[in-house]
This record gives C-alpha cells, sequence and structure tokens, in this order.
C-alpha cells in the first residue's frame, strides 16, 4: 500500500491526561505493527522537536499525572526504530526556535519544497 | 467496487466532523464499496449504548417531541445499511480509549482492536481517510 | 503526475493552517498534478464570491485544480447558490465519494 506520510499539525492536545500525543502514539503504534510511516511536523506540532520540553508531574486532589510524556524522547525513539522525522522549518523560524534547541536526526523541510515532498508518498494522513 | 478505511477521533457532540463521517460512510455504501471505520479515542463513545435521548427545555418539547438524535442509532443505521447493499462493514473500537473512557456497552455491531487491525484494514482497503480532531 | 483530493472542512479565517493548504495545493498544481478541492462544513464559507479570501481565487484560475462545495453545508449555512463563484461546483456526498475512490486519487482530510 505504499509509504505513508503522517502531517501532525497540533501539539498538546490533551497530552498531560493521556500521557502521550494520541497522533504521535498512534503512528508509532501503526511503524511497530509494519506500517512504513514518517512524520513531518508542521504547525505548533513543530515544538515536539524541542530539546528542553519538560513536563513536571502534576497532582490534582487525589489524582495524579505521574508521567507525562517527553516528545523529544518520543520522536528520537522513533528516529531511532528506523522513522523519518521532518518539520517544516517556516513553521519552526515563526515561532522563534532555534535549530540549537532542537533534537538530532529531525530533517528540516521549507515549505516551499512541500509539494514535492509529499507526492513522494502514497498515502498522506494529517492529524 | 473497492474498500475504504477510515478513522475518526472526535467524540459525539462536538464537531461537525460526526454527521459529514456519517454521511460519507453512508453514501460509501450505498454506491456499493466496503468500509471498514476505525473509532479512536473519543470516538470509541459513539456506539455507547446507554446513549439515550432528552427533552429540550429551551424549546419546551418533551423526549418524545425532540427525538434527540444519538449517534448509537447511526452507527447501527451503517450495518443496516450495509446488510441492505450487499456490503462489508467493519467497527472497530479502540480498545485501550473504550477502557479509558468506560465506553465498553456498545450497540450490536462494533468490535474491539488496536492499531494493528487499522493497518491490517489499511493493507487490504483500497483507500484510507485519518480525519483527526482538532 | 500524481491526483490528490483535499477535503478542507475549516474556515479560511479560522486558522492560518487553511490557507498553507490553498498554498499546498497552488504549489502541488503548478507542478503539474490534478488537484480536487472538496469544501464541506465551515470550510464552505470559502466559497461566497465576495469572500475577501485572494488565496481561492489563485486556485479558481487553475486548469488542474477542480472546486466543489458540499450542497449539504451549503444550505445549512443560508449561502445562496446564485453567491457562490460560478467555477465551484455545489455537489452532494456522492461526489466526494467518487473522488475518495478514484483510483490514483490520494484524499486528504483538512
Amino acid at each position: 500500500m505504499g509509504k505513508i506520510i503522517n502531517v501532525i499539525d497540533t501539539a498538546y492536545r490533551a497530552t498531560l491526561e493521556e500521557q502521550d500525543d494520541t497522533s504521535l502514539w498512534f503512528t508509532r503504534a501503526c511503524k511497530n505493527a509494519g506500517a512504513d510511516m514518517d512524520i513531518l511536523l508542521t504547525g505548533n506540532a513543530v515544538n515536539y522537536v524541542v530539546r528542553n520540553q519538560n513536563p513536571h508531574a502534576l497532582y490534582l486532589g487525589k489524582g495524579a499525572i505521574p508521567h507525562p510524556s517527553k516528545f523529544q524522547d518520543d520522536l528520537s525513539d522513533f528516529i531511532k526504530s528506523g522513522g523519518r522525522l521532518y518539520f517544516l522549518n517556516n513553521d519552526l523560524e515563526e515561532r522563534g526556535i532555534e535549530s540549537k534547541e532542537i533534537i538530532e536526526g529531525a530533517q528540516a523541510l521549507d515549505r516551499t519544497k512541500m509539494a514535492s515532498f509529499l507526492d513522494t508518498y502514497e498515502n498522506i494522513w494529517h492529524w | 467496487m473497492s474498500s475504504l478505511n477510515v478513522l475518526i477521533m472526535d467524540p459525539p457532540y462536538e464537531s461537525a466532523n460526526t454527521a459529514t463521517v456519517f454521511r460519507m460512510i453512508d453514501s460509501t455504501l450505498r454506491k456499493g464499496h466496503d468500509v471498514t471505520v476505525f473509532a479512536y479515542e473519543g470516538a470509541a463513545a459513539l456506539s455507547f449504548k446507554p446513549q439515550k435521548g432528552h427533552p429540550n427545555p429551551v424549546k419546551g418539547t418533551s423526549e418524545e417531541e425532540e427525538k434527540h438524535p444519538l449517534s448509537k442509532d447511526f452507527v447501527e443505521g451503517l450495518f443496516a445499511t450495509a446488510r441492505e447493499n450487499g456490503r462489508e462493514f467493519k467497527w472497530i473500537n479502540c480498545g485501550l480509549c473504550v477502557d479509558e473512557r468506560g465506553v465498553g456497552d456498545w450497540v450490536e455491531g462494533p468490535v474491539r482492536g488496536g492499531p494493528q487491525h487499522f493497518v491490517e484494514a489499511f493493507n487490504n482497503c483500497d483507500k484510507t481517510l485519518v480525519i483527526a480532531t482538532r | 503526475m500524481s491526483k490528490y483530493l483535499f477535503i478542507e472542512s475549516r474556515d479560511p479565517f479560522e486558522t492560518n493552517d487553511v490557507r498553507d493548504c490553498y498554498h499546498l495545493i497552488k504549489d502541488l498544481s503548478d507542478s503539474g498534478h490534478d488537484v480536487v478541492l472538496f469544501l464541506v462544513q465551515n470550510g464552505v464559507f470559502a466559497a461566497r464570491k465576495k469572500c475577501k479570501n485572494s488565496e481561492l481565487d489563485e486556485l479558481l484560475k487553475k486548469e488542474n485544480i477542480h472546486v466543489y462545495a458540499d450542497d449539504y453545508s451549503i444550505d445549512e449555512r443560508g449561502i445562496n447558490k446564485e453567491s457562490v463563484y460560478s467555477q465551484i461546483n455545489v455537489t452532494g456526498m456522492d461526489t466526494l465519494v467518487d473522488f475518495t475512490m478514484e483510483d490514483g486519487r490520494k484524499p486528504i482530510w483538512h
């Protein structure tokens, strides 16, 4: 069925109560199940490549969120598993994120190259 | 004849996506295609059996007059449409999503599954459409 | 050359992401690809001729971009058919299904 690019555009959506990003989690689960998947981060999701994300444990009354996910670690694991991780450089720059802040292995993509980039994939899933 | 695999994420009563995807699946089945739905995250509640209609105090209508739409009825209806048209229709509820929401009591038809079942459907279907929540 | 189907469900004034999607569609068209843009839900707010949306104007000038709008979404919002761009075909869900299932066309929900 061909290669899949997961374009993840929305960040930090219910990520504390889930202790995961559900789009990212699903991508990794599908990859583990044999799907040929890469990731392109756009919009505010480009912040997921920032190395210093540090969500603390939260205690809410008698409840707790003890292990909020560190997305830089999830993405590094994705790269180690053979997946390719891209981010839209324009969206990164608009948010004032500097290249020195980001994790190793994430590859920059310029918006002007997006059409030709997407055309290398048979399936485009927008999250 | 071909087949469509759809992932949906929105919970009932929160997004215009829900009505659109029900319309789209209904049309797909009527046009002679098979359909597999993977109900992920909030969408796992679409087939929740205890859903119940209610009156509308603002409009002054009783529960019977209001006939409040229930997404579980739409799910059942799609199974009926598939049967009438001789098409294969699968509705897979993400098991982990069901558990964390406590919505495991479903109308007849849906089955429990996980991402591996979505990948299996992706491999077996002609087209896959992901409709994420926002 | 590839074939794409973009299903745009959002108002162009709701988020920059919608305009970015229009730009991407134009880039795909400029590269010679065939693109269907299907407006649905609040995406149909772009369909009015008087909508201040120059990005869509550009798309409508292209021969290999075909724009459709969901008839129910149009009616639901009280948009007169006469006020819709003449290049936009107001059509039903069956058309969307046909494009989705068309051999070789890549569907993307946006």
